[in-house]
């Protein structure tokens, strides 16, 4: 039960303006790995290059779980991924939210074991509620309790406190504490606070692009 | 440099000789020396779609910009040549059947090619990203490129052509006698020539701004 | 084996069912289809009034309001996931595949319902001859499919420009064009009840037309809807 994330040299540029580049950690599981740095540093970007949402412009990722590599296009359905550009769709319960993105990834779920997640993030009393009249921090568990859908192997979470009350970091906390043995966990974040909370391994991306110590 | 000057001298004698060396068609008069222009345009308007579609897919496959900025500016040439195509096109028509444009088969097809030009130069100017540009021209460009030959294929039965036969006809002979074939020969290679030289100045203009931006980045 | 194929149609048919409740939910293709085609239909009736079309024009304005409505149908699908954020959720869940091909299935639900609604209209304002009615109603649809996949096609093109649906005509228009003349010519011959062997023609190009489309945007969809 070995899960190990290689990011080699990854260079990512935007009409020929380098973000990042000369990128080059291993993430494995049992450590969260924690991203900072100020604004425009390129977190976000980072995160979406490592869960395959965009193209490195230069490197490679490997992803390894249980003796098996997984290549790019085959990374559906073993991240789990929560960002403040994603969204889940407003005209849907958070239940029917939840049953869409697991039949859609091909493991239709049990309606007891999606009410177990709802449980878990504190949603189940609004589980049958639109999620456009969600609260902001709603929504934020709701993001949460679909990265944890069919317990992905890979965790991704970019700036996954936002709008949650003190109650809602302690669920993070607990998450993140519950699936680290299993799961690899990145998480990009500013607070410092936050990155003691989560963990040692840190990678900081400078404010000057391209330059990470 | 030099070439350029030989080209220019090149085609100043080309047009000389439609007009004084190349003798008139018979029935067609004065107005057939323009077949000298325009078949040539229509040419390159097709071979510059040609380049920009393969191109389009080496983009794809290798995601170099290089690739898309070749595409890109083989269609704007294209759009150029194709507009000039069918302009010389509606002139002809105007004086031998009457009306600038009669949906004849032939100048559909050129037509069309312009709007598939032009289509695409819209759709690039929309995108900021020139990666994304890049695909979603490509993808663009090879879907344009796969109704073509059912245009090709349905045009012809459902319209009926007045335009002269292409010049190798289904017969397989050629309706020119040696002079003119001389004269279309050479203005052919010569239009090609300028359709090159175009090409070369912007793929060299790209060089040098890579260049540029290279030395940038390391500053 | 049969398995994998099992599990292919659960999840198209799970997209499917999702984007046909966020559409039941907001009403927003349905109330703004049904509304073009009333305006467009009443629009060209107003313009002839009583004077007799010919079949060709009749083929022709048909076509021509199909058009201009799968063009605003179609858009959507796309953009939404743009506007609101929704894609990159998608993207992570889904395969390339299962997103177009459930895309099209739900434009083409909403397509065909649209169609069926037009040519009652249209019997109803402009009252066309009716020569051949079952032929009638093989060319349209296969006409229609054409229109949709193309259109889709497009449509996730234009969504990932600008997020915005004003272009889809202008870049639909050229891939189209075959599809059009061919359809508007068989239309024309099944109105004016003739049955010749230029229908069935038509018919096999219709067909050809589409799996070369279909095939085509399958493999470059990829290229679009992934960053």
């Amino acid at each position: 039960m070995t899960a190990q994330l290689n990011c080699r040299h990854l260079k990512k540029s935007y009409n020929g303006k380098v973000i990042f580049q000369g990128i080059s950690c291993t993430c494995s599981a049992g450590e969260p790995f924690v991203v900072t740095g100020p604004n425009g540093a390129g977190k976000s970007t980072l995160l979406k290059v490592i869960c395959g949402l965009l193209r490195p412009t230069a490197g490679s990722i490997e992803l390894e779980i249980d003796g098996n590599t997984i290549e790019r296009d085959q990374l559906y359905g073993h991240v789990g991924y929560v960002s403040p550009d994603m969204n889940m769709y407003d005209n849907l319960t958070a239940y029917e939210n939840l049953d869409f993105f697991a039949a859609v990834r091909g493991n239709p779920m049990e309606k007891a074991q999606i009410m177990d997640i709802l449980e878990l993030t504190q949603l189940k009393e609004a589980s049958h509620k639109f999620v456009g009249h969600y609260s902001s921090g709603m929504k934020q568990r709701l993001k949460l309790a679909g990265a944890l859908l069919n317990n992905p192997r890979v965790l991704i979470l970019d700036e996954p406190s936002t709008n949650l009350d003190t109650k809602g970091k302690n669920l993070l906390k607990e998450i993140v504490a519950d699936r680290k043995k299993k799961s690899i966990i990145i998480i990009a974040t500013n607070e410092t606070e936050e990155v003691a909370l989560f963990g040692q391994s840190l990678l900081q991306l400078g404010n000057t692009p391209g330059r990470a110590s | 440099m030099i070439w350029r000057i030989i080209l220019g001298l090149y085609m100043l004698l080309v047009t000389v000789a439609t007009f004084l060396y190349a003798p008139p068609a018979l029935g067609l008069g004065d107005l057939s020396r323009i077949i000298y222009f325009h078949v040539p345009l229509a040419w390159v308007g097709v071979l510059a779609y040609l380049f920009s579609m393969i191109n389009s897919i080496h983009f794809l496959r290798s995601l170099n910009p290089e690739n898309d900025y070749k595409a890109a500016v083989n269609a704007e040439i294209g759009l150029a040549f194709t507009i000039l195509a069918t302009l010389t096109g509606a002139i002809f028509a105007r004086n031998t059947w009457g009306v600038y444009w009669n949906w004849d088969p032939r100048q559909t097809s050129v037509f069309i090619l312009m709007l598939i030009y032009g289509a695409y130069l819209v759709l690039r100017s929309s995108v900021q990203d020139s990666e994304k540009r890049g695909r979603l021209a490509a993808v663009y460009s090879i879907m344009a490129s796969i109704s073509v030959p059912f245009l090709v294929f349905i045009i012809p039965r459902l319209y009926s052509t007045l335009h002269p036969d292409p010049i190798l006809n289904t017969s397989g002979q050629l309706k020119m006698n040696a002079q003119m074939l001389q004269v279309f020969l050479a203005s052919l290679a010569g239009f090609t020539g300028i359709y090159y030289w175009i090409y070369n100045l912007e793929l060299r203009y790209y060089k040098i701004k890579e260049r540029k931006e290279a030395k940038q980045e390391h500053d | 084996m049969g398995k994998v194929y099992c599990n292919w149609v659960t999840r198209l048919a799970a997209l499917v069912k999702k984007e046909i409740l966020e559409e039941f939910r907001t009403r927003y293709a349905i109330n703004s289809l049904l509304m073009f085609a009333v305006t467009s239909l009443v629009m060209v009736s107003f313009a002839v009034g009583v004077s007799t079309l010919s079949s060709a024009l009749h083929a022709s304005l048909l076509w021509i309001i199909l058009f201009f409505a799968s063009m605003s149908g179609v858009a959507r699908a796309f953009v939404k996931e743009e506007e609101k954020n929704t894609s990159y959720a998608l993207r992570l869940a889904a395969t390339p595949s299962i997103v177009y091909l459930g895309k099209l299935l739900y434009n083409f639900i909403i397509m065909s319902a649209l169609t069926l609604l037009v040519l009652l209209l249209y019997l109803f304002f402009l009252n066309p001859p009716l020569g051949n009615i079952p032929l009638l109603l093989l060319v349209v649809p296969l006409g229609v499919t054409c229109l949709v996949t193309a259109g889709t096609t497009i449509a996730a093109i234009v969504a990932k420009a600008s997020s915005q649906g004003t272009l889809l005509p202008v870049l639909a228009f050229p891939v189209l064009l075959p599809l059009f003349i061919t359809v508007i010519h068989a239309t024309r011959i099944t109105l004016d009840g003739r049955e010749t062997a230029e229908i069935i023609q038509a018919l096999l190009f219709l067909i050809s037309y589409e799996v070369v489309i279909l095939t085509a945007s399958l493999l470059l969809f990829d290229y679009v809807w992934n960053d």
